[in-house]
């Protein structure tokens, strides 16, 4: 039955994601005095990527054809990973809802990326793989040091067991640690969602989406739903641990759609933030801002070791 | 038991025997080597929960006597398995050393150097312990020096000088620790009764002694001076199996010791310098084996942190986390055996068939030698430690080891468990992008210089069959994660006091594959039924804006991680140099990375034994005459010291 | 009263053999003085044994005559005929020098030694100790002051005859081990080094250790 749940709870975010997607074009369009595409742009975009034929480079090898599955993999692992549709009861889901099987998976669905930009010898994919590995060390250590508040607070690497935890109230916003971190936490997030000004995510050349130069057809339509899944999934990893008040319902159904509304309202709103500034430049502006982040995050794990 | 010893002893003496005859010698020697290492795997494997004594005949000075026990029969399986690997690949593969050794030396030695490793486990007593450790180590430096050409003698003497100093703390650390429990054996080594200061001194003399044989930081300059000079079966032995010898006998030695928190902290800090260090130099070099020689180091950092947590449970008398800590230690130990001792054969595969060490010159492999490139791709995944293989399997367990260890109290453990996990997981994040830039730079892409690559083709299948094998148990440890997690716990169990048996709440590897399996048919569905267009690629050039590609367009191993290296620029001293030549020709541009310890700590040491060296050489004049003289001057001085003073 | 002194000859005339052995200019000549030396060191085994009734010793002798009276001469004749040589080279200082300094330090040094040996003996003769240091200081002089490489093979076996015989009058009654030891050791450092002789002669065309000085510090 839990497995049912989980299939439900992926299917429905790759249904929604490009509607929120959408949304969130249409407001930038608005910021910017334009009339914008329509809302469900997005689904029209994948569904004319599946229709068209695909062109590859001649040094590619099979990394080429499986890396779009391998991505879609990835992301969707990680989103099943949230414990939305289940809780700590579900014996067998929650021993595969775990913090650092997340993270893992992320840092394979990074792996996949890189190689599979370097496999194409395109010059602007392999300075965007570059980029990626870079983003990637910059917010690891942010993420988990926040993380490490959580989870030395409650005990235990199990996300279900965790989102629990702050559901009854045993642990929370009442630790000065747990709600500085969840600051810290919600900047590297939107950092990984890889909107401005830290990486633009529709442009093409050098940047993060880099790699993707070189696919078209139904591998990039692929790829597209995996980017937005994992995006989604990052929103919800925040979501999970520091605001799980979807999973007070009882009911799996109604606990996924609040769940959903509150991640595409994060989604969203995350326009205001992108599209107010310039892309920063990885070596100045990357480090200069996230150096803010470290900061609060190590305030909030000095604060955990001293016991507070 | 005894039987295995002599028979690896015979199969040494009989490879060299045939010395007239190198092609021979190497089947035979190489050959005899495999199968009594798969029979010596599948006996220790088997009695596991036994204890061996063996007493060698005779009648010498002090009776050596042997004796293996749980732990001890884990590590031998260890060591017998990889050797088992490893010589089947260097059946065919040592044929490429005929010129520059006589391959009977070369298989001879083989065979002992797994003799000494299996007896150095084995010993039970303090004077074959030392022994047979500096044979091992002499051994070692033999194989190093089969690789010969210019500057070989010098690398081999950097090992061996390392080597030495660790010998010698060891050495002393052993001998206090005897005369403090009065007797030489050590299974008679009761409960020794020191105090706190002397207990963390001796523990350190063994960190450093056996730490640097282990190849942890400050130490681990040795590392990829050694691997690039050795041929590439012998660094997979030495690094797989010769690193894990001397793990074993710091975990032995330091559990005689009455057991502090203290230990667990430095361990802690260690192992996290380790790590991090080891993966910024493995980051930034342009040669793939020295890549993979500081990832050594960085694995050596992760077990360490594994057996800080179980040294701090130990302290504190919290079985749980100790139990934990050294399943986690043992597991990263089993896995880290196999992915490395597999990645430098497969830079063995690629250097022989290449010629070249160098990432910025290759390029594009995967088409001439496919099924290299596929083990090469899931033994990165394995050692950058992603889901579901073996490397996540015993990295997650070393990331609960830590989450249960700093959820007391104590600021000072919480400061040191929080430093390990950020150390652990600043690794991870790094470890990703040196091997995707190994695997890119090697066999994606294009050939950055096609001389080197043009003539490369598919390894022989005797030497993919170990390959393929040990890429399997990877798969198969990571799936399988909770059989071999309730193996080491037994194992484990008869070293800490007693302690309740249960995983603890671990994760499951089966139901991640399977997610991850349903997963994966998503997406065919999801274009059967959108009817995605399916028809024939269309092959082209890379897009270059406009331009003719050229294969000097594409990212190189050096500009890969230029970012990071400007972001990490305080640590790492460069050396740039830009020639140029008119404008209408090539420009030539060098960069070299050279490692900050080697500059700060041991060259000026280095330097100053030199000059010291250089002026006591006078002594050294070359007639055999006058040395005779020194001996005879020594000898009356002796005679007439003990005569008056003894 | 007979037998004592007839120990006391034999170590008189060790003595003078090893001076033979130390200052002979023709090689054949050195070696049958070595010959000569090692057939007086079986005689004194055997004047202890019947002096003393010590059943090692006779196996002693025995073992000895064979292997060093008879196999290492042979081996060293041989040797120096396939080398083609005759006399020993001049050395530093000509041929006077050296034997005399040899002589004075031998007796020094024989003159110290024996005093600390008696204690630890277990036969408390005085002039078979004494000879024994003086054979063996004699050895480690010839192969300081010596150049030839034949001569110090000589002096070698020259001081191992000395610790032969300080042995069987100091501890006979050690482990079978030790006079194996002594044995093999004669055979097979002389074997070792007459195979370096030959190597040397192919390299270098003389004898002379003091042209192999590549090893300069």
């Amino acid at each position: 039955m839990d497995f049912v749940y989980l299939l439900l709870q992926l299917v429905s975010a790759i249904v929604v994601a490009p509607l929120f997607d959408g949304i969130s074009r249409k407001l930038r369009a608005k910021f910017q005095s334009r009339i914008g595409p329509s809302i469900f742009q997005t689904y029209y975009d994948i569904y004319k990527l599946l229709k068209r034929g695909r062109t590859k480079s001649s040094s590619t090898s099979y990394i080429y054809q499986v890396s779009p599955y391998l991505l879609f993999i990835c992301a969707a692992a990680m989103f099943c990973a949230l414990p939305i549709t289940y809780g700590a009861q579900s014996a067998p889901l929650s021993q595969f809802s775990d913090i650092f099987v997340l993270l893992y998976l992320g840092a394979l669905f990074r792996f996949i990326f890189i190689v599979a930009g370097i496999d194409t010898a395109n010059p602007f994919a392999g300075v965007s793989a570059s980029r990626e590995g870079t983003i990637g060390f910059y917010t690891e250590e942010v993420a988990v040091i926040c993380l490490i508040v959580v989870m030395m607070g409650t005990g235990s690497t199990s996300l279900s067991y965790i989102s629990s935890l702050v559901q009854e109230g045993s642990y929370g916003y009442a630790v000065p640690s747990f709600s500085i971190a969840s600051t810290a936490f919600l900047w590297v997030m939107y950092v990984e969602t890889g909107r401005k000004p830290y990486d633009l995510a529709e442009a093409e050349q050098e940047l993060q989406e880099g790699v993707l130069g070189e696919f078209c057809g139904k591998d990039f339509a692929i790829i597209d739903i995996a980017i937005l899944l994992k995006q989604m999934t990052v929103l919800g990893f925040f979501l999970v641990i520091f605001m799980p008040w979807a999973g007070l319902v009882d009911n799996p159904i109604l606990s996924l759609i609040i769940f959903l509304a509150e991640i595409g309202f994060l989604y969203v709103m995350g326009v205001f933030i992108d599209n107010f500034g310039p892309r920063f430049t990885i070596n100045k502006g990357m480090k200069r801002t996230m150096l803010f982040a470290l900061a609060i995050s190590c305030t909030s794990l000095a604060l955990y070791i001293m016991g507070i | 038991m005894q039987t295995i010893y002599t028979l690896f002893l015979l199969a040494s003496l009989l490879s060299l025997a045939l010395y007239k005859k190198p092609l021979l010698a190497q089947k035979v020697g190489f050959g005899l080597a495999s199968v009594i290492s798969l029979y010596a795997a599948v006996f220790f494997f088997s009695n596991f929960d036994e204890t061996l004594i063996w007493k060698l005949p005779g009648n010498f000075i002090s009776l050596p006597q042997f004796r293996l026990d749980s732990v001890g029969m884990f590590f031998s399986f260890l060591v017998s398995f990889i050797a088992f690997a490893v010589s089947l690949f260097s059946f065919d593969y040592a044929k490429f050393y005929e010129k520059k050794a006589n391959l009977a030396v070369f298989a001879s030695l083989f065979n002992a150097f797994i003799l000494s490793m299996l007896l150095v486990i084995a010993s039970d007593n303090v004077f074959s312990f030392m022994l047979l450790w500096e044979i091992m180590t002499l051994i070692s430096a033999l194989l190093i020096l089969i690789n010969d050409g210019e500057g070989a003698s010098k690398n081999v003497m950097i090992y061996l000088g390392i080597a030495q100093i660790g010998a010698s703390c060891l050495m002393v650390a052993l001998i206090i620790m005897a005369s403090i429990a009065g007797t030489f054996e050590f299974s008679k080594f009761d409960h020794l009764e020191m105090g706190m200061g002397m207990s963390i001194t001796l523990f350190s003399l063994l960190l450093i002694g056996l730490g640097s044989k282990a190849g942890m930081f400050p130490f681990h300059v040795w590392l990829p001076i050694a691997y690039c000079q050795c041929p590439s079966n012998a660094s997979a032995l030495m690094s797989g199996v010769m690193i894990k010898v001397a793990l074993f006998a710091f975990i032995k030695f330091s559990l005689l010791l009455p057991q502090f928190a203290y230990f667990g902290y430095i361990l802690l800090t260690m192992g996290a310098l380790s790590c991090i260090f080891g993966i910024i130099y493995a980051l930034v070099s342009n040669d793939y084996k020295a890549s993979i020689a500081y990832s050594s180091c960085e694995n050596v950092g992760i077990i360490f942190l594994g057996l800080g947590g179980a040294f701090y449970g130990l302290g504190t008398n919290s079985p749980i986390i100790a139990l934990i800590g050294f399943i986690a230690a043992f597991f990263h130990i089993l896995n880290h055996a196999v992915f490395k001792s597999l990645l430098f054969m497969l830079s063995g595969n690629v250097f022989t068939a290449t010629n070249t060490r160098d990432m910025d010159a290759l390029g594009g492999l995967h088409k001439k030698m496919p099924i290299t490139s596929i083990i090469f791709f899931v033994t990165a995944l394995s050692i950058c430690a992603l889901p579901p293989l073996n490397g996540f399997a015993s990295e997650w367990i070393v990331y609960k080891t830590m989450v249960i260890g700093g959820i007391e109290e104590g600021a000072s453990s919480r400061f040191f468990f929080s430093l390990a996990i950020i150390a652990l997981s600043i690794t991870g994040a790094m470890a990703i992008m040196a091997f995707s830039k190994v695997y890119g730079a090697i066999f994606l892409g294009v050939a950055r210089d096609t001389k080197c690559v043009e003539e490369a083709k598919e390894v022989s299948f005797s030497r993919l069959l170990p390959l393929g094998l040990l890429a399997s148990l990877c798969v198969g440890f990571g799936l399988f994660m909770n059989d071999v997690v309730s193996i080491l716990s037994k194992i484990v169990l008869t070293i800490i006091p007693q302690t309740s048996v249960s995983t603890y709440g671990f994760i499951s590897m089966p139901i991640i594959v399977m997610v991850m399996v349903l997963c994966s048919i998503l997406p065919f569905i999801f274009l059967y039924l959108l009817k995605a267009n399916n028809k024939e690629v269309r092959v082209t050039d890379p897009w270059a804006c406009g331009f003719i590609y050229n294969k000097n367009m594409q990212i190189g191993s050096n500009s890969f991680t230029g970012d990071i290296r400007k972001a990490l620029s305080f640590l790492l001293k460069h050396e740039q140099e830009i020639k140029l030549d008119g404008y209408f020709s090539k420009v030539v541009y060098t960069k070299k990375t050279h490692d900050l310890f080697w500059e700060k700590l041991y060259a000026p040491v280095i330097d100053m034994v030199m000059l010291i060296a250089d002026k006591i050489g006078i002594f050294q004049n070359g007639r055999t005459n006058l040395y005779a003289g020194y001996i005879l001057i020594y000898l009356c001085l002796v005679l007439i010291f003990g005569y008056y003073y003894l | 009263m007979a037998n004592i002194n007839i120990i006391d000859i034999i170590a008189v005339l060790m003595m003078g053999t090893s001076f033979a052995v130390f200052g002979l200019r023709q090689y054949r000549h050195s070696v049958l003085a070595y010959a000569l030396q090692t057939l007086l060191l079986v005689a004194i085994f055997l004047a202890l044994y019947t002096k003393y009734g010590t059943h090692e010793l006779l196996a002693w002798s025995v073992t000895a005559f064979i292997i060093k009276v008879v196999c290492v001469p042979l081996y060293l004749m041989r040797l120096i005929k396939k080398l083609n040589l005759v006399v020993e080279d001049e050395p530093v200082g000509g041929f006077f020098i050296s034997p005399v300094v040899a002589l004075s330090f031998s007796l020094a040094v024989a003159m110290m030694f024996y005093k600390v040996f008696i204690h630890f003996s277990i036969f408390k003769d005085v002039l078979p100790l004494f000879a024994a240091s003086f054979i063996f200081m004699m050895g480690i002089f010839g192969f300081i002051l010596r150049t030839s490489f034949i001569k110090q093979i000589l002096s070698y076996c020259l001081f191992e005859n000395g610790i032969h015989l300080s042995l069987a009058l100091m501890a006979y009654t050690s482990h079978e081990l030790v006079e194996v030891g002594i044995l093999t050791d004669a055979v097979f450092a002389v074997i070792i080094m007459s195979i370096l002789a030959k190597r040397f002669y192919a390299s270098y065309g003389s004898l002379d250790t003091s042209k192999a000085v590549n090893l300069r510090g």
